[in-house]
């Protein structure tokens, strides 16, 4: 079976547009009570805003950019039918788009039958007893380019099971026979990448107090 | 994963399956036996709470591609048609179970949007290539419709609007008003219309003339609104005139002024 390459997580030269979270808004609750008020403009607001990284993500997965683009269309208007899922407590606005662009794209990779239910990216989102402050302020604060350096750090073979995990769609079970190792090792690299970038975000964000005032999160929400 | 090894979720387990919990990367009856566990265990289980939530970090690594603009038009259409769930819910049923209706521009359309996103070109084109059966079908009706504007119009702007009910233009004139060119509708029940429709770039419909008996030739139509400010034009069929559409358009256009 043929191995995924690691390139996306790979730094890209200087001179491409960076992904700087100095862009991203601070009022998507705001913009989320909006859209359950039934403000059509405040789905359009959101379109404006994440669009170029939903497209980004679906393409990343299904690797046709007319899928992806079905992918980002279905994505956005199960967000509008389905807001009223949506808890702020739980995580950002951003974070559950691209967690239901995510899902759909594999689906579609997988063949799986199309649905405008959010029940997957729910239950993640289950597990969570608020926004992850570690995660949260990382995506506050650093650009893509700056991400893509952390990960480049990790060790290949986590930095590979991440990637095949996140954009193959793989389940950890899949992922050991693809890279033929136990089972265990292959939880245990996703398990240990991801606390390895954790850690390695986490030193940052403590060592430099952050411009949000205190007892909010990233994006002025009260944890 | 079988019942018995949902059953045998323990914590250590969970802990164990952090990351892949973290990134989705689960059996859905693992990931459930997951969430059950930590939602009724007395265990902080801390370290799989830190690592959700990574997956959307991980997006923020890829380099962001513009989207093509047709696709925004297109959600919000789809938005415009789409009623929420929460207010569904509450709302009174204005016909036949509105909340189960399928978007106007979900799959079914998907190679029709296609072919529109590039139909938007402010010239007389040849139908789009989003169906390639239907395109054989209609390409003689087409012909006839592009030399028989060509003639009308004298060089307006006009945007192909195409569907399973048909294919036609949307001609923009100088001044005031617009003319809604179609050939070969189909005949519908007795009682039913042709409703035609504007939208604007945030999916808002507009009613601007209906049809009522399709010629099964040509059929010409003033538009009762010209088109500065909208994004799309539709049609669909409807038992009488209405404020908005109550189904999906069986013809669809992109406009662009």
């Amino acid at each position: 079976m043929t191995r995924r390459s690691v390139a996306v997580f790979d730094v890209v030269p200087a001179g491409r547009s960076w992904l700087t979270n100095s862009d991203a808004p601070i009022d998507d609750t705001l913009l989320a009570e909006r859209i359950g008020a039934g403000d059509r403009e405040a789905l359009g607001e959101l379109y404006d805003r994440y669009a170029s990284l939903a497209l980004a993500l679906a393409l990343r997965v299904v690797t046709d950019r007319f899928t992806a683009e079905d992918v980002v269309h279905d994505a956005f208007v199960a967000i509008w039918q389905h807001i009223d899922r949506f808890d702020p407590s739980r995580g950002s606005l951003r974070g559950w788009l691209l967690t239901v662009v995510r899902n759909r794209a594999i689906d579609r990779v997988r063949g799986a039958r199309p649905t405008m239910e959010l029940g997957a990216a729910d239950e993640q989102s289950l597990l969570r007893t608020g926004p992850n402050p570690t995660w949260e302020l990382a995506i506050a604060r650093i650009s893509a380019i700056e991400l893509r350096v952390v990960l480049a750090t990790l060790p290949a073979e986590q930095r590979e099971a991440i990637e095949l995990a996140y954009f193959g769609g793989r389940t950890y079970r899949e992922i050991a026979r693809l890279t033929g190792v136990p089972e265990g090792t292959a939880s245990g690299r996703l398990r240990l990448g991801l606390a390895k970038l954790r850690d390695a975000l986490r030193v940052p964000v403590e060592a430099q107090p952050l411009a949000v005032p205190v007892g909010r999160d990233a994006e002025g929400r009260e944890p | 994963m079988s019942s018995s090894q949902s059953d045998a979720l323990d914590c250590a387990r969970a802990d164990e399956l952090a990351g892949a919990t973290a990134l989705g990367a689960l059996d859905p009856d693992e990931s459930r036996a997951i969430a059950d566990h930590v939602a009724t265990c007395d265990q902080p289980h801390a370290e799989l709470r830190e690592l959700l939530g990574s997956d959307a970090l991980l997006a923020l690594a890829l380099e962001p591609m513009t989207p093509d603009p047709a696709l925004r038009a297109r959600v919000m259409a789809s938005v415009a048609a789409t009623p929420q769930a929460h207010r569904a819910a509450i709302a009174p049923a204005r016909d036949s179970a509105p909340s189960t209706r399928r978007s106007w521009l979900d799959r079914s359309s998907v190679g029709l949007w296609r072919g529109l996103a590039g139909a938007a070109a402010v010239v007389i084109i040849a139908l789009g290539g989003w169906n390639i059966g239907l395109r054989q079908q209609m390409a003689v009706q087409d012909a006839a419709l592009s030399a028989i504007a060509d003639i009308v119009i004298g060089g307006h702007p006009a945007y192909s609007v195409t569907g399973l009910a048909g294919s036609g233009y949307v001609i923009d004139s100088d001044g005031p008003g617009a003319t809604f060119v179609v050939a070969g509708l189909d005949e519908l029940p007795s009682g039913d219309i042709y409703e035609l429709w504007l939208l604007d770039a945030a999916g808002t419909p507009l009613a601007v003339g209906t049809i009522e008996v399709p010629d099964p030739g040509l059929a010409v139509v003033a538009l009762e609104q010209d088109l500065s400010g909208f994004a799309l034009f539709a049609v669909t069929v409807e038992a009488e005139r209405v404020d908005a559409p109550t189904g999906e358009p069986v013809m669809l256009g992109a406009i662009s002024n």
